[in-house]
């Protein structure tokens, strides 16, 4: 079987024209990264430099956990350019002993790049304990009226919820840009969508397929081996593209060191209710985009072994991903749950989490599109099986 | 390897491809022969289990096959009609692909095609790209495909196909080399490429089998049914029915014109030597009256 998957990865994957093409698209990426980067660095022009290396200087102090002891020293350096700035004393001009320019850059950039941050992070405790509280209360209430399924989507809450604290102070800003970067999503559909839709059409119009049906492997194992090659090809363009956008998120914003810290330490994930690290989050994407991914490539496949010729299945191909993303922009909210595409937009489907009843029994709506496609999947698969055997 | 094929019958829509075909294959060279749309490549299709007859049964050794079985596909190669195979894979690398899907182990392989390349002359040629090699070329990467399974059954269609005189001599020698121990049909509408290799001929018309037989059988079967006429160039020849004629020579100033006929064709015609061109043009087209 390994022969075989490797004869079909040769077939429809491992030829020159997608080697450039993926090499190309690496490229692209990473320039888009680029962009990205000065988009969203709150130092990304040349005006900003000066910050830049304050920040260092301070970052460098003030990261990892939060003692009382920092706490009190940043408040000491914060406070005086506050009540400076808000009794409007502080001058416009250039002064000396200033971190950035002058007293006024030093108040924003104090405001901009600590304490926003150190303000979330420190009353984080106090919000999720009120969150515990409200749901703790809820749970009482429910019961007594014997709304169980409610009942059990607070209790959820509450022990999502509790304990909750941040504890440490980091830069996040590589982490939110990650993964609010969506641009290597659309080129690894479009990688699939090249690579996947040849996959059976390839054997009709070499008229290999009379070959293969009178080899004592051309059947089943031959099957098997062009779905597994397939999704061997979909999970390594999955992760060199992942790895790239991490790595380089990584390079750009110099400090991915917060890695370990819990997904809500990111302002907007406040409410969800996942308890994993970030890096943890990333690698949940990165599964979650490759389900996705694999349930679209499927139907490319699928589309590939009932076609009648590459330049069909191709346009085919298209015009599905184009009804898919236009169910999806749809402002339908249920479609969205049974659509493939939401797996490529993780952070929307953890963000705000809501509970389905189901006989009476709290489920999170973020499960439903792993549960979709993988029944994409499935069918996909005995659909393209049965045709196959057929012939 | 005895293969028997009873009462095969084939009906695409209303139209009967396949009449209740009866024929039975040994050791030996056949050659399945007929007009485009005889039904040639749907007997074949049904005898490789491609294709699923309507009724009928195939007999291996006195057992009923059931076509995609694991032990009659190891038995079996084939040469499809025209085929393109993958163009961007090099000729070692396709055969590797081959032996993979022909369950044959990797070590074995390599020996199997290092043999075969060098049999069917692709040795300078193993690291071309398939897409780069010309039609002969392909023609004996498609042999030595078939071959690779060492089969006992070798189903070649219309093995010779686009190929230029000089190609098709060599592809001629390679199938004879091939041909010992082991049953092979070709199947063909080139009736010079069966009369060089086959020891046994079907003719097939119209879904039915026409004639079967050795080539010397066939040939008696029409003897004094082949004529050549002698014609100067002014005389007329509208007294020739043309659709019985088998071949025209010239011959300085007259032409002769070879007339496969149950009747004597016109007064001066002389009754002439038999060749398996007209033996097809008899059964397929000829005068049956």
């Amino acid at each position: 079987m390994r022969r075989l998957v490797y004869y079909e990865s040769r077939k429809h994957f491992l030829t020159k024209p997608m080697f450039f093409m993926v090499l190309l698209l690496l490229v692209v990426n990473a320039i888009k990264i680029f962009d990205v980067t000065q988009e969203q660095s709150p130092f990304s022009t040349l005006s900003e430099h000066y910050f830049r290396e304050a920040y260092d200087k301070l970052y460098e102090i003030y990261k990892g956990e939060l003692t009382d002891e920092k706490l009190e020293d940043i408040m000491a350096l914060y406070q005086p350019l506050s009540e400076k700035v808000a009794g409007n004393t502080y001058s416009t001009e250039a002064e000396e002993g200033s971190m950035t320019y002058n007293t006024f850059s030093d108040c924003l950039f104090m405001e901009w790049c600590f304490m926003k941050d150190i303000k979330y992070e420190t009353g984080y405790e106090d919000y999720a304990n009120h969150v515990v509280k409200n749901a703790v209360e809820n749970v009482s209430f429910y019961k007594s009226k014997n709304n169980l399924f409610e009942a059990k989507a607070n209790y959820n809450i509450a022990k999502a919820f509790y304990q909750r604290k941040l504890t440490s102070f980091y830069n996040t800003d590589g982490f939110r840009a990650l993964f609010y970067y969506d641009f290597s999503t659309i080129i690894i559909i479009l990688l699939c969508l090249y690579g996947c839709s040849s996959v059976f059409i390839k054997e009709e119009e070499t008229e290999m397929n009379l070959l293969l049906k009178t080899s004592l492997k051309g059947r089943e194992a031959s099957f098997t081996a062009k779905i597994m090659s397939c999704m061997l090809f979909v999970l390594f363009i999955c992760i060199l593209f992942s790895a790239e956008d991490y790595l380089l998120f990584w390079i750009n914003f110099g400090d991915m060191a917060a890695f370990l810290e819990p997904i809500y330490m990111l302002e907007g994930f406040q409410d969800t209710l996942l308890n994993m690290s970030l890096i943890s989050f990333y690698v949940l994407c990165v599964i979650s985009r490759l389900i996705g991914i694999y349930a679209i490539a499927f139907l490319f496949m699928m589309v590939s072994l009932f076609g009648k010729n590459t330049l069909s299945v191709f346009v085919v191909n298209i015009a599905s991903l184009a009804v898919i993303i236009g169910i999806y922009t749809a402002n339908v909210r249920g479609l969205k749950y049974v659509n493939p595409l939401s797996l490529f937009f993780c952070r929307k489907l953890f963000i705000r989490q809501e509970f389905i009843n189901l006989f009476d029994y709290p489920v999170c709506n973020s499960l439903f599109p792993y549960i979709f496609s993988g029944m994409i999947m499935i069918a996909a698969i005995a659909l393209m099986s049965r045709r196959w055997k057929r012939g | 390897m005895k293969i028997q094929l009873i009462d095969i019958c084939k009906k695409y829509g209303k139209q009967e491809v396949l009449k209740s075909v009866s024929m039975g294959f040994s050791e030996g060279v056949y050659g399945l022969l007929g007009k485009n749309g005889a039904g040639k490549t749907t007997l074949i299709g049904i005898l490789l289990g491609i294709i699923k007859a309507n009724s009928g049964q195939i007999l291996i050794d006195g057992k009923p096959v059931r076509s995609q079985s694991r032990e009659f596909l190891n038995k079996i190669g084939y040469l499809p009609q025209y085929p393109q195979f993958y163009k961007e894979m090099q000729v070692y690398e396709f055969l590797g692909y081959m032996a993979a899907l022909k369950g044959l182990p990797k070590k074995e392989s390599k020996n199997k095609i290092d043999w075969l390349v060098e049999e069917v002359n692709l040795t300078d040629a193993k690291r071309k790209k398939v897409g780069a090699l010309s039609g002969g070329m392909r023609q004996r990467l498609g042999i030595a495909q078939a071959m690779l399974n060492e089969p006992e059954l070798l189903i070649l269609d219309e093995p010779t196909a686009g190929l230029d005189p000089q190609e098709r001599i060599r592809f001629r020698n390679l199938i004879s080399k091939f041909a010992k121990n082991r049953t092979v049909i070709l199947v063909t509408h080139i009736v010079s490429d069966v009369e060089y290799i086959a020891n046994r001929v079907i003719i097939m018309d119209e879904g039915n089998i026409a004639c079967q037989g050795s080539i010397e059988e066939l040939e008696d079967s029409i003897t004094g049914k082949v004529w050549e006429v002698t014609r100067n160039k002014e005389q007329a020849m509208d007294d020739l029915d043309f659709s019985s004629v088998s071949n025209l020579k010239r011959e300085g100033v007259a032409t002769k014109v070879r007339v496969v006929s149950d009747r004597l064709p016109a007064k001066d015609a002389v009754v002439t030597g038999v060749g398996l061109e007209d033996v097809f043009l008899y059964y397929c087209k000829g005068d049956k009256e």
